[in-house]
C-alpha cells in the first residue's frame, strides 16, 4: 500500500461526495445514496507507477520499489459513469478532477489531485469502490469509498474520494504537470503523463535466490497489462536464447492479473528462469527500459535464479 | 510510610531515566541515515514530513539532491536557507550515486 499523503478516518455516517463544475445539477451524495445504486463487482489488479523503481540505472528518485507495489482483488460499487450522469455533465465537460480526504504534512504541499479524461471516467468499469474482498472498503485502502480506474497507474484510482468536479481541462497541479509522466520515446525532453500500466510478468514461484530440488516442478507467476489482456506468456530456462510458452492457467477478468503456469523439469546446478508476457496490444515485455528520471512502469523481464540440488 | 513511597518514586524515576536513555540510544541506532556531519540537522528536518528511510533509499548526485531539496522547501519543509547548502553538503557526500 502506498500514499503520497494520508487521511483521518472518516465516518462512514458523515460521509459525503460532492459532484460539481461543469455540470447542470450540481450534488451532494451520501453512502447511503450510492449503496441504492446499481452496483457491479469487478477483479481488478492494481499497480503503483513506481514498482521495480528500485532497478532503473540512472538511479530514480523515490520510493526503490522492488517488486511488490502489485495486488490483486476483488472490488465492488457503483459505476463512476452513473454517479457523473446523476449531475448532467455540460459539454464543456472534458476531465473528471478527483479530490480525496487526505492532507499534505504542510500547508504549502500541493494537493494530491489527478485529473481523468472524461472517456476514461465514463468507461463501464471504472467505479466508485465500497467493498472490497466482500467488506467495506478499510480506511487503509481508501475507504469508505475509492476511486477505481482499472489497468491505469495506481496514482489514478484516488482513496477517500469527497468530491469530484468537471472541468475543461486536465489538472494544472504537481502531480498532473511533474510526477507522474515519462520521457517521450521519440524526444525525451517531452514528457506525457502516465496512464495504462505495461505489459508485465512476475515469477512468484520459485522466489530469487532460493534451494529447489531437481526434478518436475510447477514454475508459476502472476501477468498483467493495464489497457490490454495478457496473450501469451513465454518461458525461458536458458538465459534467454529458446522460449517455451507457458500456460495461463487462472481466471481471465477485464483489468486483473492472469495466473500462469510452467512445467519444468530442474536440472542439478545454478539455473535462472525468465517469464516474457505479451498482449492485445502488441506489446511483449522488454529486456532493457530507457533512462526514466522518476522511475516509472518498470518491467523488464523478470529472472530468478536459484539453485537447483 | 513516606519513606518507601519515596524509594517507589526514586526507583521510578530512575527506572523513566534509564528508559528514556534507552528509547533516545535506540532511536539513534535505528536512524537509517549514515553517520556523518550533520546527520542529526537533516534527521531534524526530513522527519517532520516523512520517514527517513525514504532519504536513505535514494543515490543522487549533488545536481539530483539540488532539486530534490528545491521542491522539498517549494512544498513547505522547514529549512531556514543557511541551512540549505549544510543539508545539500550531507546529502551529496553520503548519499551519491
Amino acid at each position: 500500500m502506498r500514499n503520497n499523503y494520508d487521511g483521518p478516518e472518516m465516518d462512514p455516517v458523515l460521509y459525503a461526495l460532492k459532484v460539481d463544475g461543469e455540470v447542470d445539477s450540481p450534488l451532494t451524495l451520501r453512502l447511503d445514496d450510492l449503496r441504492s445504486m446499481a452496483q457491479i463487482t469487478q477483479t481488478i489488479t492494481l499497480e503503483c507507477a513506481g514498482n521495480g523503481r528500485g532497478f532503473h540505472t540512472p538511479k530514480a528518485s523515490g520510493l526503490q520499489w522492488e517488486n511488490g507495489a502489485v495486488g490483486n482483488a476483488v472490488w465492488r460499487g457503483v459505476r463512476l459513469a452513473d454517479v457523473l450522469r446523476l449531475a448532467r455533465p455540460r459539454p464543456a465537460a472534458r476531465h473528471v478532477v478527483p479530490d480525496g480526504n487526505d492532507a499534505p504534512p504542510t500547508p504549502q504541499a500541493p494537493d494530491f489531485i489527478r485529473s481523468h479524461p472524461i472517456w476514461k471516467a465514463m468507461e463501464p468499469h471504472t467505479l466508485i469502490a465500497l467493498e472490497m474482498n466482500g467488506r467495506p472498503v478499510p480506511h487503509l485502502h481508501g475507504g469508505p469509498a475509492r476511486l477505481l480506474v482499472p489497468g491505469w497507474i495506481g496514482s489514478a484510482s484516488l482513496k477517500w474520494l469527497t468530491r469530484l468536479t468537471l472541468a475543461d481541462k486536465e489538472w494544472g497541479g504537481p502531480f498532473m504537470q511533474r510526477s507522474y509522466r515519462s520521457p517521450r520515446a521519440e524526444d525525451p525532453k517531452q514528457t506525457y503523463s502516465l496512464q495504462s500500466l505495461e505489459c508485465k510478468s512476475l515469477i512468484i514461484r520459485p522466489l530469487d535466490g532460493t534451494r529447489v530440488a531437481a526434478g518436475p516442478q510447477t514454475v508459476f507467476g502472476f501477468a498483467w497489462a493495464g489497457e490490454g489482456t495478457i496473450v501469451a506468456v513465454d518461458v525461458s530456462t536458458d538465459g534467454g536464447k529458446s522460449w517455451v510458452a507457458a500456460r495461463l492457467s487462472g481466471d481471465e477478468h477485464r483489468y486483473a492479473w492472469r495466473r500462469w503456469e510452467f512445467a519444468w523439469d530442474a536440472k542439478s546446478g545454478a539455473q535462472t528462469l525468465m517469464a516474457r508476457a505479451s498482449d492485445s496490444l502488441g506489446r511483449v515485455q522488454p529486456s532493457s527500459r530507457p533512462p526514466d528520471p522518476q522511475g516509472y512502469r518498470w518491467n523488464v523481464i523478470h529472472a530468478v535464479r536459484v539453485n537447483v540440488a | 510510610m513516606w519513606r518507601s513511597t519515596a524509594a517507589l518514586l526514586g526507583g521510578a524515576l530512575a527506572v523513566g531515566v534509564l528508559l528514556g536513555w534507552a528509547a533516545e540510544r535506540s532511536a539513534a541506532q535505528n536512524n537509517p541515515l549514515p553517520p556523518g556531519k550533520n546527520r542529526e540537522l537533516v534527521s531534524g528536518r526530513c522527519i517532520i514530513c516523512h520517514s527517513l528511510e525514504i532519504v536513505a533509499q535514494q543515490r543522487q548526485d549533488r545536481a539530483g539532491w539540488d532539486v530534490i531539496l528545491d521542491r522539498m522547501i517549494s512544498y513547505g519543509a522547514p529549512i531556514p536557507p543557511e541551512d540549505k547548502p549544510v543539508i545539500l553538503e550531507y546529502l551529496a557526500t553520503h548519499l551519491g550515486p
